[in-house]
């Protein structure tokens, strides 16, 4: 009885330890996740830079559209149903119209009181509102202090360009994606992957990267550049390093964001890129950096690599159709490359550096 | 000789000695309550590539880099800080690597 009695504390203790460490990551299949028909159509890319924002067309890959504002961006991305293209220079965020190829606002979040320092954010599938991850500053009138509140997540309404509410949100959060399928959670990417539920603020780990369980090494990856495109799988890959010194290897962190899971893949080759994106068949990682690379999605496994002409390159992004490869800004341009074999295919000339670029397909 | 604190007289003063600022207050693990400085996002510095194949080390070439660095702070004291004191750094400078002749960060003109 006794024993039975211990057996069941240590399991119950061992139980509640693997909880306070996060779930127990899951691998799926890449055939059982994501949208099994992803859209394809007309292509535009979108290439946010200083003071302008480039759209090419993806059938001539030509700049047809450049939209001056006065800003160095620095993150960006298309509202669920790719009406507007949200650019945020950290202060304020701009709106592009993408019907009518305009700005069309301007949404300031900081003032002489209050500093506002933008990291993610994105737009509700009404496109009412605007979840924001941010770091704020405010000064006291007449206090020679500065008040550093923790990281936010803000709610923010898109009509009357007000704060709603916020919730306190872990640090590092640079990366704020809605969840198809379950509107009243996001995912958010710092330390590690959480989900907040934007009704209560309640974050939950969903996987440990920074902080892993006992045993595990920490792997530290890089979500600060994400190519999201309205109606794609639903799939994002990131890349993550772990080990250190002659050992360190690199991985790939997957987030669904159809239905909000997460999960990783150990590469076979070191790489070190800024940006990854599955392709539309689910069948290749393309990264970039100052390498095009082609990794096969199952293994990890190199396929092909070609080193690139212009140099390093900051954003990656594919046609609907998974044909072709575009990478850049980093310096004033985009590069075109055959996703069959990496030939560079042509070299878009920008107005100036930049470093964020995405696909609307219509 | 031991130092004397000051100590605060009145309702005003006492508010001055809150520990209002977080992250700065000298109470525990600091790597864990970063950022203090003006670098707000997760990333230990990717640039520097430290794989054994060609190209080594930072990016190609480092004037690519350089404007993107500048907007979020990266190297605040390589690059113009973006945030605080040359936040229209980009209106001066487009492209660095047609451009850098007219980089004048380090002095204000």
């Amino acid at each position: 009885m006794k024993i039975r009695i211990i057996v069941s504390v240590l399991v119950f203790i061992c139980a509640m330890m693997a909880a306070s460490c996060g779930k127990e990551e899951k691998r799926p299949s890449l055939d059982e996740v994501g949208t099994d028909a992803p859209l394809t159509g007309k292509d535009y890319i979108y290439a946010a830079v200083g003071n302008a924002c480039h759209i090419i067309d993806g059938d001539t890959d030509s700049v047809i559209k450049t939209i001056p504002h006065e800003d160095f961006i620095l993150g960006a991305g298309f509202s669920p149903d790719g009406t507007r293209y949200y650019m945020s220079s950290g202060k304020q965020i701009l709106a592009v119209d993408t019907k009518t190829m305009e700005l069309v606002d301007t949404y300031k979040l900081s003032s002489d009181l209050s500093k506002v320092m933008v990291s993610g954010f994105c737009a509700t599938g009404d496109g009412k509102t605007m979840y924001i991850s941010c770091g704020i500053v405010k000064k006291k009138q007449n206090i020679p202090r500065l008040n550093v509140l923790p990281p936010q997540l803000v709610v923010y309404d898109l009509e009357s360009k007000k704060v709603i509410k916020s919730f306190e949100i872990p640090y590092m959060v640079n990366q704020v994606m809605n969840i198809k399928n379950d509107p009243d959670h996001l995912l958010l990417t710092g330390y590690d992957i959480y989900k907040i539920n934007v009704k209560t603020g309640k974050v939950e780990v969903i996987l440990n990267m920074f902080n892993p369980k006992a045993g595990d090494d920490p792997k530290n990856y890089l979500a600060g550049f994400h190519g999201i495109s309205p109606g794609d799988h639903g799939i994002s890959v990131f890349e993550y390093i772990t080990g250190e010194g002659l050992s360190l290897s690199v991985g790939y962190l997957f987030i669904d964001r159809n239905d909000g899971q997460a999960w990783t893949l150990p590469g076979k080759d070191l790489w070190f890129a800024y940006s990854n994106i599955l392709s539309p068949d689910k069948k290749y990682i393309f990264s970039v950096m100052d390498e095009v690379i082609k990794i096969d999605a199952a293994t990890g496994k190199t396929i092909s690599f070609v080193e690139t002409e212009t140099g390093t390159n900051y954003s990656i992004v594919l046609s609907s159709d998974g044909k072709k490869v575009y990478v850049g800004p980093g310096g004033p341009d985009i590069s075109v490359y055959d996703a069959e074999n990496l030939t560079l295919l042509k070299v878009i000339p920008l107005d100036a550096d930049g470093a964020v670029m995405h696909r609307l397909t219509i | 000789m031991k130092k004397k604190r000051l100590k605060a007289l009145n309702k005003r003063a006492k508010k001055l000695e809150n520990k209002e600022v977080f992250g700065m207050a000298d109470d525990g693990d600091i790597t864990t309550k970063m950022p203090i400085g003006c670098t707000t996002v997760f990333d230990t510095g990717w640039e520097t590539n430290p794989r054994p194949t060609s190209p080594i080390g930072n990016c190609v070439s480092s004037a690519r880099d350089f404007s993107f660095c500048s907007g979020p702070c990266w190297w605040p004291a390589q690059t113009p800080d973006g945030i605080t004191n040359f936040p229209g750094f980009q209106n001066q400078c487009r492209a660095v690597e047609k451009d850098w002749r007219k980089l004048n960060f380090v002095i204000k003109r």
